[in-house]
């Protein structure tokens, strides 16, 4: 591992102006479950490291009256998985923080790693995704709101610049009758990587669906969504054709790769499979 | 009085505390004193050719490195002959940092010593290697077509490749019904928690060494043999392993480097091997592909059985293993043929995997036997009852003792067998996901090797009983304590067993499963002969060995040898078990669930029933990860493994097992040794992958014949 420099910054302006003056060669450390194996292996060798432990702000996890959620950056996983109001009104997500890694990585690995590590198997992200998440962003011109869908770039890319932080995410309050699932595909039941994983996010009225959001892990170089079958369910009643129907839309939105992990045609079969199944659930819960 | 049995007894372990409290000591955890260097270990980036250059200036500058070793400068060693049990007959272990060649990715190429870890791991990745690449055969599919029958002669110990009794492919050919069929098992790595590791510490002309090994006897004999030192001037110490399974039967090239390394700087050195490093380095069970051949009369009665196996090994030597033995005597058939063939190819050379051989080739017997039960519309248990066979037919022995059919009785009563509905995908759970039953037989051979023990009886009434054997996990601490305690009529607190140190008396390898009944059987031995010398010494007359021991003067002090007696050469010796696994299926994902396996084992008599189990549980969870999640991912083009992490390599974590019960049958084999114990270790991962297998199987009425079962197999 290279030498590198360790800054312990107390609030979110110290972390900005300590990232402005040292530039890209610098990474940001909350749980450091991705980045240490990563700066371990040799695959990233930063200059400077930026330790988030410090910064209290960044770990709050509140509901906002009528207006929904906000996630700090270094919430855990673990907090996301057992808060109460999270498994009740976002269940998706709380399933999504529910299956990275183990309990000891969960209790160490936070929401905005999760996001800013950008593996495209990243469980947070599809359920954020869903449910239309914004990140905001600080830097030293300020700070800025950028919606979840672009906050993605590439493999491990995002929008984020060299001198910026992400601060939280804001997750919109959602209607009545609303419902969502993730569900994703491993080997084995814990401690592994999404093959695919799907998350669906559904707000039904008078019958009909009024609103839905389907995103996709492992199947593109980033996080997707897959909006070809989002539209083709609004606005119609969901039933089981019509839940195939999106579910085949989901597919032809997935661009998998073939690796060790599973087939570019067997990770297409599990979009179909999930995205049938997050659906179904979802409506089921925005019946509750 | 003496105290009630402690023989039978479920016993906790006795080092139990020392190892969740951190007292026990593993070999990275020795102290050999504050100028201990750290070595780290640098490795060939291509599967074979020569180095071209090798630049280590950097290296050699950066803070903290004290030596970095290449084969330009390290010493050329005597690597005298040497070859023990553990070792391939044919070739010879690998010379390292002898010479420029390469033969496999993952060899060692240079170590880097400093004083501290973090400065040598530095300093490895200053160490800059080019090479002249040969073409290297890296592919199994390639190397396949050009395997050879192995060398080794059966009558050596070795793994013919031919063997014949009647006419299988005539009786093949007349036979009633017929199953061919090829399975495939990929490479899979031993990956124990603890990494490899060893320290070296020179002493003028002794050498001690803290290793990581299930055999402390022989790393100081081929330590001798490789530095030309006489076997007295060296001291093997590893008193706790933390899992091995096989990986650590022999010294691997870094327990050579960090003696050489300690010499070369004049200070202790210490080598710990990376997870990554340990997938190229330490051996692993060689990816097989074998075929199987069934003919039976339509009672279900075996009439032909022909079974081939071809497995990879490395170019410089040639492993074999019993793939093909356990075929030739576990069931009545009276034309047999096996033809075993391993394929040299620029990997590391494999090595003894917990059941090596009888994981690999049962896996495909019981498989293609499911598939014959399946063609006769019989019930697979009943076809293996059927053909259980009454004495070895192809040693022409009896059997010392078999319980393969009660075996089948007791574990299909347990498990509940009768509510099988025979159809594939007849039974679902509530959910409405496939369900399905399997069962497998399995065997493993009881061996008893020659070892020793020393009993000391001290004068405050304790016992201190000693062999130089290991406890890589099994219990050895436990049972050994309980067989010393029984045989000595000393209750448990009194008696302290050692082991894991050459100073003591001689012990077999800790594989096999042979410790208990070849340790055992030396500990027993030297217990009958100390009690007697106590009571012989004894000033007054008394029962009450502690008495006795208050009234010496001196303690009492023998060493027992002790050699197995010729029962092998009257008696065919095995353990059988029956093995039967649920699944559950969820047909749209593919995902495979077991909630249940049980195991029924003819094991002899069992020293303690809890780490038995504790064993046989073990072996399930490994046959659940051989069977659904285990492979060494290799790519062809380099020889470098893709998946060297345990992040890579999956093996079943707590969320993946669920029911898991064993149990032993009563068995009492007079013959087996004088304790009456076959071992359990191996066994017990033995059909549990052909278990699964046929499960799913039945659950979903796919056959897949090559491991692991993944869920992209099944859709």
């Amino acid at each position: 591992m290279r030498r590198f420099q360790l800054a312990l910054p107390r609030n979110i302006d110290e972390c900005v102006k300590f990232l402005a003056e040292r530039g890209p060669e610098t990474k940001v450390i909350a749980g450091g479950t991705d980045l240490l194996p990563q700066m371990k292996n040799g695959l990233l060798k930063p200059a400077a490291v930026v330790d988030l432990s410090g910064v209290a702000d960044l770990r709050t996890l509140r509901r906002q009256d009528g207006s929904g959620l906000r996630v700090g950056a270094s919430v855990t996983a673990r907090e996301i998985e057992r808060d109460a109001y999270v498994r009740s009104a976002y269940p998706a997500l709380a399933e999504s923080g529910a299956l990275v890694g183990s309990v000891q990585i969960r209790n160490l690995a936070t929401v905005g790693g999760n996001l800013c590590n950008a593996a495209p198997s990243a469980d947070m992200a599809p359920p954020l995704l869903a449910l239309e998440a914004e990140a905001v962003v600080a830097g030293p011109r300020g700070r800025r709101r950028v919606s979840l869908s672009d906050f993605f770039t590439g493999v491990r890319r995002t929008v984020l610049a060299p001198d910026e932080l992400l601060v939280e995410l804001i997750v919109p309050a959602l209607g009545p009758r609303s419902g969502g699932q993730y569900l994703r595909h491993t080997p084995r039941r814990e401690l592994d990587i999404a093959v695919v994983g799907v998350a669906s996010q559904i707000t039904m009225s008078d019958g009909v669906c009024a609103k839905a959001r389907i995103a996709l892990a492992a199947v593109a170089p980033t996080p997707i969504r897959a909006t070809a079958a989002e539209q083709a369910l609004e606005g119609r009643p969901l039933t089981a054709e019509q839940i195939g129907r999106a579910a085949t839309l989901a597919v032809e939105a997935a661009r998998p790769i073939s690796d060790q992990r599973g087939s570019a045609d067997f990770r297409r079969h599990l979009v179909a499979v999930l995205t049938r199944r997050t659906l179904t659930t979802a409506l089921e819960r925005a019946a509750r | 009085m003496s105290p009630p049995s402690v023989i039978g007894q479920p016993i906790s372990r006795v080092d139990g505390r020392s190892k969740v409290t951190g007292a026990a000591k593993y070999a990275a955890e020795f102290d050999p004193g504050p100028r201990l260097g750290h070595g780290v270990v640098v490795t060939s980036t291509i599967a074979g050719g020569v180095i071209a250059t090798i630049d280590t200036a950097a290296a050699e500058t950066a803070a903290g490195v004290v030596a970095v070793l290449t084969h330009r400068n390290a010493p050329k060693l005597p690597y005298r002959e040497h070859k023990a049990d553990v070792d391939p007959e044919d070739g010879e272990r690998l010379h390292v940092l002898q010479d420029d060649r390469v033969h496999h990715h993952g060899q060692p190429v240079a170590l880097v010593v400093a004083n501290t870890f973090e400065q040598a791991t530095h300093g490895a990745s200053l160490v800059r290697v080019t090479y002249h690449e040969e073409p290297a055969l890296t592919d199994f599919g390639q190397a396949e077509t050009r395997a050879v029958p192995p060398g080794a002669r059966r009558e050596d110990g070795g793994h013919p490749g031919e063997t014949r009794r009647g006419n299988a492919d005539a009786a093949l050919a007349a036979a009633a019904v017929r199953v061919v069929a090829e399975y495939v098992i990929p490479r899979e790595q031993h990956n124990p928690i603890e990494l490899h590791a060893t320290i070296a510490a020179w002493e003028d002309v002794t050498l001690t060494l803290w290793d990581k090994t299930q055999w402390v006897d022989n790393v100081r004999d081929e330590m001798a043999a490789v530095f030309g030192i006489p076997i007295e001037n060296v001291r093997v110490v590893s008193p706790f392993g933390g899992g091995a399974f096989g990986s650590a039967l022999r010294p691997w090239p870094h327990v050579t480097l960090a003696a050489m390394a300690a010499r070369h700087v004049d200070r202790p050195v210490k080598i710990v091997l990376t997870r990554r490093q340990m997938y190229g380095s330490t051996g692993y069970r060689p990816h097989t592909v074998q075929r199987v051949a069934l003919g039976a009369e339509r009672t279900g009665r075996l009439v032909a059985l022909h079974h081939e196996g071809i497995a990879e090994t490395s170019t410089y030597e040639q492993y074999t293993e019993s793939l093909l033995d356990a075929t030739r005597l576990l069931y009545s058939c009276p034309n047999v043929t096996t033809r075993y063939r391993v394929a040299p190819m620029n990997v590391n050379t494999p090595t003894p995997m917990r059941a090596p051989g009888e994981a690999s080739g049962l896996f495909a017997l019981e498989c293609a036997m499911d598939e014959l039960a399946v063609a006769l519309d019989m019930d697979p248990v009943q076809l293996r009852v059927r053909n259980d066979a009454e004495r070895d037919e192809d040693a022409d022995l009896p059997f010392s003792s078999r319980a393969l059919r009660e075996c089948f009785r007791v574990g299909a009563e347990r498990f509940g067998w009768e509510r099988r509905d025979p159809r594939p995908t007849s039974m679902r759970d509530t959910s409405g996901r496939l369900v399905g039953y399997g069962c497998a037989s399995a065997t493993y051979p009881v061996s008893v090797e020659a070892a020793s023990a020393r009993v000391q009886l001290l004068v405050d009434g304790s016992a201190i009983v000693s062999s130089a054997a290991s406890d890589m996990g099994p219990g050895t601490y436990t049972s050994m304590t309980q067989v010393a305690a029984e045989t000595l009529g000393l209750p448990l607190h009194r008696v302290t067993f050692e082991l894991g140190d050459t100073r003591m008396p001689t012990a077999p390898v800790h594989g096999g499963s042979i410790t208990m009944a070849s340790v055992g059987s030396a500990v027993q031995a030297a217990c009958t002969k100390a009690r007697r010398q106590a009571f012989a010494r004894a000033k007054r007359p008394s029962a009450d060995l502690v008495e006795v021991l208050r009234q010496l003067d001196y303690s009492v002090d023998v060493t027992v040898h002790n050699e197995p007696d010729d029962a092998a050469d009257h008696y065919s010796m095995h353990a059988f078990g029956a093995v039967f696994a649920e699944v559950v299926v969820d047909a749209a994902l593919g995902t495979v669930r077991v909630p249940r396996i049980v195991g029924a084992y003819g094991a002899g008599r069992i020293i303690n029933p809890k780490t038995a189990h504790s064993q046989a549980i073990g072996g399930m969870v490994m046959g659940i990860g051989m069977a659904l999640l285990e492979h060494t991912v290799v790519d062809a083009r380099s020889g470098r493994v893709v998946n060297s992490d345990l992040a890579g390599y999956l093996v079943p974590v707590n969320a993946d097992v669920r029911d898991l019960e064993a149990i032993f049958v009563d068995e009492h084999d007079p013959h087996v040794n004088p304790l009456g114990v076959k071992g359990v270790a191996e066994i017990t991962l033995v059909g549990v992958a052909a278990a699964i297998a046929n499960a799913v199987h039945h659950a979903t009425g796919r056959r897949v014949r090559e491991l692991p079962i993944t869920a992209e197999k099944l859709v």
